[in-house]
Order: C-alpha cells, then structure tokens, then sequence
C-alpha cells in the first residue's frame, strides 16, 4: 500500500508542475508570453475546453466516459442559434435544456439498460449530431446583424476580464463545490472507488448515474452556447474536434480512467497543460495536425501512468 | 511401506487476514477415493484449489508419485495428471460441448493451423461415451441442462487424465445440484474411475461421502482434525469430529443475551421464495432479537438475506412493523431500516480507498444534508462518536481504509449502520470473516449492545458455535427450505451436532 | 490452387448449412429483418432488386463491411476498437501518396498496398499490445491509437488531396472479373478467409472463449494475451483493406476517408446479433448485420428523408440492439 500513497503523490503534483514548467520554456522561447494580453487571450481560449473537460471529470469519476460531448456541443449551439430570431434570451434556455435532456438520455439508457457507457454514448453522439443537422439544414445558422446584440454578454468582458472566463471560473467553483459539499459529490467517489459497496450502503446508484451525465450535458451546452457566441453562428460540426482534448486533459490531470480519484483542479490544470503544449507545439513550428499524434500519445501515456490496475479485475 | 501416488504436508496458506489452511496433511494411495469433509469455512476448497494448481501454498510440501513439486497453475497441474471437477463448473456456455472438453488442448487435432473437426468430433463422443452421455459434441453448452454439463466436466477430466500414469481427480461438491438419480449415475461413473485413477471427493453431504470414499479426511478451522477408514466410522462421528468444541459462554456474551419472545414482532417474512434459491421461508423477528439462518453452502440462507435486502427477486410477503412493504433495491431496504453487512467485505461493503469517515457516513449522508449539501461538521462529529465507542484504530477519520486492519474495516462498516438514523433490522453475513481473535469478541460485545439498544439482527455465519452462541433463536436450511427451528436461549443453547443434523 | 480454394470453399458450405439448422432467435431476427426490409424497398423502387442496383448497393456498403468484418473479432472477445477511422484514412492517405499520384514521383504500384495494409495490420497489433501489455482498457487505447493514425494521415495529406494517375489501381474498385465487380470478389475472398479462420482454427473458438468468461479461459491455457493481439492485429488488416478500397474508388488519398466508419461498423457488427458483452457472433451475423444498416440508408434515401437523419436512426438502432443483447447477456456493472 505505500507504493500507492507514493503514486498519488506523484500524481498529485505533476500536473502543477507541468503547467509551472510549460509557462517558463514557453517564456523563455516567446518573452511576449507572458504578456497580459498573451495572457488573457490564453485564458479565452482554453475556456470552452476547461468547462467540457469539467464536465467529463464527473462522468470519467464514476468509471464511465461520454463520446457525445462534442454533438451535444454543436446541438446546443444550434438550438440557440435557430431560437434566436423568435425566443430571443430564451433561446439560451432552450440550449441548456437540450444539454440536460441529452445528459439524462444517456444516463438513463446506461444506468437502467445496463449498457456500457462508451457503446451508448457513441450512438447518443450520432443522434445529436443528426438533430444538429436536421435544425441546420447542413449549414452553420449565423445570426442576423440586427441581432447581435444577444450575443454581447458573452463576448463582451467585465471588470477587466473577459465574461467568458468569468463563466468559466463560476463554473468551476460550481463543479468543485459539487464534488466537496455535496452529498452527491460523496456519491460520485463511493461509486468510482467501489460502485457495488455504495449500492449496498443504499444509495441509489443508478439514479447518481443519471444526474452526473445531465451535469455534463449540461456543461457541453455551456460550452456550445459560448462557443456559438463566439462565432456567432451554429455550428453543426463545431464540437467534432473536441472529444479527444477533452478526454486527454482529464487524463493529463490526473483523474484515474477506472473512477474515483481526480476532480475539478486536476482537470482544469490538465486542459491548460493541454493548451499550451498546443501554444507551445505552434510556436515551434510543429504542424496543427501533427498535435493530434501528440495528444494521442499523450492520453496513452498519461492513462498508463494513472492507471490502478488492481481495481482492474478483467480488462476489456 | 505402502506407495502414496499424491502427499500433502504441512501445507500452510495465507490469506490477507485469514489463515485458511494451517499445516494441513493429507495423503492419497494409488486407486484410492479419499473423502473430504468439513465446515464451510473449514479449508477444503482452499485445499483443492491448492491441488489443482490454482492457488500456490504459502509452505509446504507437495509430493506427487515420489516427486516434490510445485504447480504454478492449472495447466501444470493438467500436465502432471491432476484434474478438477469444479463446483461451478469450468465450462464456457456459448461455446460447444466438443470446444469446450479440448479447450486449451487441442493442439492434436491441428493441421498446420487448421483443426481436423472430424477426429474432434470422435474423441468428444468417445470422452462423453465414457460417462454414458450420447450427444452430438457440437452443441451449445448452454443448450444442455445443469447434469448433463456435469457429465461433460467429467468428461473433460477424464480428457486431462488420460494417459497419465497416476491420474488423480479432485471432485469439488459435484451432487449439490443433481436429482438423486444422477447421483446415483455418478457413483456409478466414481467406481469405475476407481480402477484407473485415484480420486478425492468433497461434499458436505456426509452420507455420499460415506459411500463413495475408502478414507475420509475431516478438516476444520483450516486444520487436520482426523482421518478415518470409511468402514470403521459412522455419520454421527463425523459430525462430532466436524465441529467438536465446547461452547464457551463467555466468548460470545451469553449473559448478556437477552430474550426477545415476548417483545413487538418487527419484521414478519412470509413465505419467501426465489426460484433456485430458496423456497417458502417464513419467520418472524421480534425486537432486539437476534436470529441465525445456518446452512450449508448453496442451503439458501445466504440468498435469503440478500433477498431481504432487495439484491433477490422473490415472491412473497415482508411486513416491517404490521405493513407490508416491497423491497425490490437495497435502497428501498435502506429506507424502510434495514442495514446490511455483506460477508465479502473488500468487493462488497468497505471501500478502501475512500476515507473513514466517508465511508461511516455513507448510508446516512441524506440525513446530514440540507439541500443537498452536507453538514460536514455533523459528519464529522458522528464519525468521531463511532470511532471512540468501538474503539477503531485509526491514525485519522481522513485516513483511507486499505490501510487498516480486517477487524478495524469490519468495525467501520458496523459504524456505518449504527450511524444511520432509522435502522432497526441488521443482516450480519458472516460478521467475524477475516477478522482476528480480538476483535472478534469486541464485534460480539458490540453486537450485543445493538441488539440490547433494540436493534433486531439476522445473522448468518459459517461458524456454527458462533451462530448458537450469539442468538436466540436458529433456523436451519438445507437445500433453500427451512428444516429445523432451534430455540437458543442462554441457558438452552443448542449442540453443534443437533444443527449439522438438519444441515446436511 | 483453385482446386484447394473450391475445396475450402466447399467445406465451409457445409458447415454454413449445418449452421442455418440450428438457427435460433439471434440468428433468425436479424435475417428476417433484413429480408422484411428488402420487401419494402423492392415494393418502392423495383429497379433497385435488379443485379445492377443491387451490385451497386453492394459496391457502397463493401467498405463499411469489411471493417465491421476487422472490428467483430474485437467486439466478439468484449473489447472495442475505437481507432477505426483513423486507420483506414492513414491506409488510404499512404496508398495514394505511394501509388503514381499527381503529387509527387512514387510509383510502387502493388507494393504501396501491401505498405499501407501492412502499416494498418501493425498497428492493429500495437493496439493490441497497448491493451494487454500496458493495461490499457481498450476503449482509451484504441482511442488514443486512431487519434495518432488519423494526426499522422493529415500530416501526409496536407489539405490537398493527392489525386492517384495509377489507373491499375482505379481499376481494383471500377474493374469487373466476369461481369463481378472486383471489389465484391476482394470482399467474398476476405469473407471466406475469415470464415475459414473462424470454424476451421483456433481463432474462433479462443475468440469466443475470451469473450465469454476471460478468466475462465486463462485457466484452462488458452494464451488470453496472444489472440488478444491476433484480433487487433486482424481488424488493423481489414481497416487497411478497406482504405486502400476507399481511395481507390474515389481516386484520391484524403484524410477524412474514414469518416463515419466508426459508428456503422460497430452498429453493424452488434446488429447482426454479435452481443456487445463478447462471446459470441461471427463474421456471417456480422455481414447480415452490415446489410441491415446498409439497406436501411438505402431506405432512407429512397424514401426521401433527408440524409441527415441516417444518424438517427443508425443511433436509436445500435441503442436499442445493444439493450437487448444486454439483456440476453450477463449483466455486468455498465461504465
């Protein structure tokens, strides 16, 4: 058992590290870098991909994962683009009530059906991503000139920072809270570190199951409706690219793959180690594509290192 | 100097927590059937296992026709002429009965690559021939019923054995199962194995024992207790030498048992059934009571209390405090009182790598939550409570729990159910499992406060002196239906042997 | 050679009828099904039952076919491959950048598709060893895996398509043998390769050992690990095949020639009847499978519902196909 607790702290510190180390070469090769507005653009971009990344940290808690994230992303944006021109504000509502309801259609197909998480959420991910076409017609749904006014509080900043990051830190302070305060927070470590023990101590798993995918749909909306104020359109296709960073800045963080250890700080540290590695790999001149070898790379490496693999009895 | 063809010696072997077998000795004679018997929890299949290569001894010595050796796994077992047939079955469903007799072996039947199905097909009929089983060895496994998939896990011994020169057949509770007529085929198959292996059978039905075997060997503890020559023995020693130790009063706290008759009647069970399992069980739970379900493994008291508790499907009635109710999920149950300590508690009740005082506070979270968030410093104030009361070793409530003790974690999740509000009815499974001799009395103490506090307890336990010293009432099960119920009052306590008699 | 490809061939018929005797519900529902579904169409658009439509209905779904083909003995052993896509636009970008192209002076000709198969083929084993060496659950692994084939096939492509001059190679998805179109022969060839390898050698009955109860399999010596590899060695090889079909249909090498493949691959092979849980299915059921999902984008198409709701109802069936063969099969804790 101490080769664990040596493991976790390890663990526990490399993604700080990593981000502490990354700024200073970064730095180091680019002195603009640490300039405030490097700064605060850096923190603009990484947004959507800290408050998908959060998201998915619930669900890969409690040992399960989502491969829909980046159709329900596209979905929401599109639903708020097409409700724009006749709900006006509401049409933001509509895009977070579509997040839930994805988030709950997943979990209750994965809770109640039994089914494994990855199969279910691969075929949820084509049903969005459907729906997003069919509201799209195949194409991005810009907003109308006259209506861009809807889209200012989220490209607009307040004191000094920009409403994008500021949404982005509420809703980390939201994740963390859940995940420390709440009883179902508890829930979600009892059932990643031992989902059979918590069942039999009456809680209703399936039921934690549910909430924790509504709670990431919920933040892949978010993050389609910032994204889709950003580029003032709806975009069927604007969440594709977002499946792969997400998951591998929860891995990089150091949230364990088999469930139960990890949370929000990790993930956020992870998504920015994501992030500059991508600054860092344009500075030098590697190919956008090539990145994607990298953070392949990277996820298998990081979910061996991360691994427990005596919770694994029978791998599959 | 008779020849041994097979010689166990002071094998010993650990188990985090438990010492599951302790300078065990056994010895087989070529074309011998050597019967084995036990309580649950006695060694045997620790025993067996450790002859089928499964597991590896932690010292000892094993000796095979002269030879010392040491079996690394299944194969190097089947290699050396030793085969199981296995309690649960080693076969696969999905996959044929001709597939499954030469899994892992069918190198003869290939052909640069290609398996030459026409000569399978032969050697299966002949392997199932030997056991009287004509059936096309294409079919399913899952398409053939429990004793017919019996004779084909014989077959496929047989398959191993063969060609060895002194082939040895472990048979692990083969007839637990089977209708008397198929035991009857089975012996009938055992004597005429007989003439070219030699075998060791273990069954907890002393009976079949009794007339299969040549010699028995009676374990208990994870210790020798005797052998004995089948025709110099009898049933009745054989119980007596299964569980023979005096009751020591005091170990279990009879004094402080009190009798519960006259109380409120607060769980009434009414014709239970699951198929399979259990059938019409009935009893009635007074309050502060404390009831043992003995049996047998497979007898159904382990089901039933799992059925209790909403794990099981079953048909029938369950009245907490004069209503019926429904329990279809342990949640369910957690709601109406009833808290459940299960006998496998690393996959099952304690997790380890959560803390103690998130596990203590696991079942009664919703009772120190307002609007979903928890009052923490309620969490931890109860957390601290239980630890003083049953005195955990912990260095901190933060500390997670792999790193305490067998008898610490049992003590933790015993908090859990004290700790949360509305219990009244607690299903102990096997409470003392893993745990040492210490904590044991504490957890016996303990369990005599809660039922004293008015706590109803079912207990099962594979420990029959424990079971009679600690309730007041027992029920025996044999094959899933209650046999015999046994009044254990502390000045009345039942003998061992009365209950194995309805026990097997 | 002929005389020894009849003979398998011959065997093979013989064990397939054996097979439709005993068929049972896993078998029957996904085959009535495809024929009620052929009912239907043939009723709408009778031209499509003619040799020439359905040769061309065959041609789209060859592809998608013979990945399903790869990622069955994946499936069957209760793994997953997820690196589908990127392996087939790697082997396809690789083939047209090895082929005589417009875009630079390779001309290897037939050696480019054994490279780009070969590529494929190894990092199918590297998935494989990735899974059993590293212990990696296969979803992660094979994940990451594609991620990497589908970064280094962009890095090849560059944005351009590298249009293919070889007009030998055009000819292995537009040419015909004795009026069959070629690539239905490659497919019926592969078919029956893997059949054979399926009922006639270890492969499948270790496959479905795996798949039904690993541990149990161990025990009795059956090398888990080794076939483990095997498979994802197998499928690697498929996904190859079929990129090197893709770029050759559409005679240029793009990295999103994978696109898709993904989810009705999987969606074929778990609705032919293959259980998602492992243990059992087969190359046959898989096929049937194929032909379900293939004949119902086809419906979609003629019946005129947009094309944007293939993916619907591609979703809504692999769910509900999935429910059911949950429950038919273990339960296991879903993650």
């Amino acid at each position: 058992m101490k080769t664990k607790e040596l493991e976790i702290d390890y663990i526990k510190w490399f993604p700080l590290l990593t981000v502490i180390l990354l700024t200073l070469v970064l730095s180091l090769i680019n002195p603009d870098f640490i300039s405030l507005y490097n700064i605060k653009s850096l923190l603009t971009q990484t947004s959507v991909l800290v408050i998908l990344s959060c998201g998915m940290t619930f669900v890969l808690l409690t040992g399960g994962i989502d491969l829909s994230i980046g159709s329900i992303v596209s979905c929401s944006g599109v639903i708020v683009a097409v409700a724009l021109p006749n709900y006006g504000y509401w049409a933001y509502f509509f895009g977070l009530l579509f997040g839930a309801g994805a988030g709950f259609f997943n979990g209750i197909i994965v809770a109640k059906g039994k089914a494994p998480s990855f199969i279910v959420t691969l075929a949820s991910g084509g049903i969005w991503l459907s729906l997003a076409y069919v509201c799209s017609q195949g194409r991005p749904v810009p907003v109308p000139t006259d209506l861009t006014y809807y889209r200012s509080w989220i490209i607009s900043e307040t004191l000094g920072l920009p409403n994008v990051t500021l949404i982005t830190i509420a809703l980390i302070v939201f994740g963390i809270f859940i995940l420390q305060k709440t009883t179902i927070g508890r829930y979600i470590y009892a059932m990643g570190n031992g989902e059979r023990a918590t069942m039999l101590s009456g809680v209703n798993v399936q039921s934690v199951r549910i909430k924790v995918f509504m709670l990431n749909g919920l933040f892949a909306a978010v993050g389609g409706i910032l994204l889709f104020g950003r580029l003032a359109s709806g975009t069927p296709t604007v969440g594709n690219s977002y499946l792969l960073p997400v998951i591998t800045s929860v891995v990089v963080g150091g949230t364990a793959i088999t469930g139960g250890f990890g949370g929000i700080p990790r993930t956020v540290l992870g998504a920015f180690i994501i992030t500059l590695l991508n600054n860092g790999m344009n500075v030098i001149g590697i190919d956008a594509f090539a990145q994607q070898i990298v953070m392949g790379a990277i996820l298998i490496v990081c979910v061996t290192i991360n691994l427990d693999r005596k919770k694994l009895l029978v791998l599959k | 100097m008779e020849d041994f063809i097979l010689e166990l010696e002071n094998i010993t072997k650990e188990f985090p927590g438990v010492l599951a077998l302790d300078n065990v000795s056994l010895r087989l004679k070529k074309n011998e059937v050597v019967g084995l018997v036990g309580e649950n929890g006695a060694g045997k299949s620790t025993l067996m296992k450790i002859l089928a290569g499964i597991y590896q001894p932690n010292s000892g010595k094993f000796i095979l026709n002269g030879e010392e050796v040491r079996f690394n796994s299944y194969v190097e077992a089947n290699k050396h002429g030793i085969g199981m047939v296995f309690q649960e079955q080693s076969l696969l469903p999905n996959l044929s009965i001709a597939e499954n007799l030469f899994l892992g072996s069918e190198k003869k039947f290939l052909n640069y690559g290609r398996i030459n199905k026409k000569i399978m097909n032969d050697e299966g009929r002949r392997l199932l021939k030997l056991v009287d089983f004509d059936h096309d060895p294409w079919t399913k496994t899952k398409d053939i019923d429990f004793s017919q998939r019996q004779m084909v896990e014989i077959a496929k011994v047989l398959r191993i054995t063969e060609g060895a020169n002194n082939s040895v057949i472990l048979f692990d509770e083969p007839t637990s199962l089977l209708q008397d007529k198929e035991i009857e085929k089975l012996f009938g198959i055992i004597n005429d194995l007989k003439k070219d292996h030699s075998i060791i059978f273990v069954s907890h039905r002393l009976d079949e024992v009794l007339e299969i075997s040549d010699l028995v060997y009676i374990l208990k503890d994870g210790k020798n207790v005797a052998v004995r020559v089948v025709d110099e023995t009898d049933r009745a020693e054989l119980h007596r030498l299964m569980v023979g130790r005096s009751l020591q009063g005091e170990y279990y706290k009879v004094d402080r048992q009190i009798e519960a008759d006259d109380k409120e009647i607060v769980m009434e069970v009414d014709n239970l059934s699951s198929e399979g399992l259990f059938k019409s069980c009935s009893f009635k739970l007074h309050r502060g009571e404390i009831l043992g379900l003995c049996g047998v493994e497979g007898s159904g008291n382990e089901a039933l209390c799992r059925a209790i508790f909403g794990l099981v499907s079953k048909t029938g009635r369950i009245s907490i405090d004069d209503s019926e109710i429904v329990i279809d999920s342990p949640d369910t149950a957690v709601s109406y009182g009833i808290g459940y300590v299960p006998k496998e508690r690393l996959a099952e009740s304690i997790i380890k790598y959560l803390s103690v005082t998130d596990n203590i506070n696991l079942s009664n979270l919703k009772n120190i939550q307002q609007y979903g968030i928890i009052k923490s410093d309620q969490g931890k104030s109860i957390t601290n409570k239980w630890v003083k009361r049953l005195r955990i070793k912990t260095p901190k409530i933060t500390t997670k729990c792999y790193s305490l003790s067998g008898g610490n974690q049992q003590k933790v999740i015993l908090s859990k159910w004290l700790a949360t509000e509305g219990v009244k009815i607690l299903i102990l499974d096997h409470p003392t499992r893993g745990v040492d001799v210490g904590a044991k009395e504490e957890i016996y103490e303990l369990i005599r406060e809660i039922a004293q506090n008015g706590i109803s307890i079912i207990l099962t336990s594979d420990t029959l002196e424990e079971l009679i010293g600690l309730s007041n009432k027992i029920y025996v099960m044999k094959d899933g239906v209650i046999t015999k119920t046994f009044s254990a009052t502390s000045d009345n306590k039942p003998k061992q042997e009365e209950l194995v008699a309805y026990m097997v | 050679m002929l005389i020894y490809i009849l003979q398998r061939k011959s065997n093979i018929i013989v064990d397939f009828l054996k097979c439709l005797k005993k068929a049972n519900m896993s078998v029957i529902a996904p085959v009535a099904t495809l024929i009620l579904l052929w009912v239907i169409i043939g009723i709408k658009n009778p031209r499509l039952l003619s040799w020439f439509g359905f040769s061309r209905f065959l041609l789209t779904v060859i592809p998608m076919l013979i990945c399903s083909f790869g990622v069955s003995h994946v499936i069957r052993m209760g793994s997953i491959d997820l690196s589908i896509e990127g392996q087939v636009s790697l082997s396809g970008v690789l083939v047209s950048y090895l082929v005589k192209n417009e875009m630079n002076s390779y001309d290897m000709g037939f050696w480019a598709i054994i490279i780009a198969i070969l590529v494929t083929t190894i990092m199918g084993v590297v998935n494989g060893l990735i899974h059993t060496k590293l212990k990696i659950p296969s979803f992660l692994g094979t994940f990451g895996m594609g991620a990497i084939a589908n970064g280094v096939s962009i890095l090849i492509f560059k944005g351009n398509p590298i249009r293919i001059v070889d007009k030998g190679f055009r000819q292995i998805s537009l040419g015909k043998f004795i009026n069959i179109p070629n690539m239905i022969i490659i497919a019926l060839v592969i078919y029956l390769i893997l059949l054979f390898l399926q009922k006639r050698t270890l492969l499948g009955t270790y496959i479905n050992a795996i798949g039904g109860d690993e541990s149990l399999a161990g025990m009795v010596g059956v090398p888990v690990n080794k076939y483990k590899v095997i498979s994802f060695g197998i499928a690697g090889f498929c996904y190859g095949v079929a990129g090197v079909m893709l770029a050759s249909r559409l005679g240029a090498g793009m990295s999103d020639l994978g696109n898709g493949l993904l989810f009705y691959s999987i969606t074929g092979v778990v609705l032919g009847g293959t259980s998602i849980l492992g243990g059992s299915g087969g190359v046959t059921r898989t096929l049937i499978g194929v032909l379900i999902i293939a004949t119902l984008k086809t419906g979609l198409i003629i019946f005129r519902i947009s094309p944007y709701y293939q993916d619907l109802v591609t979703g809504l069936v692999l769910i509900i196909t999935v429910l059911f063969s949950v429950k038919r099969g273990i339960l296991q804790i879903a993650k």
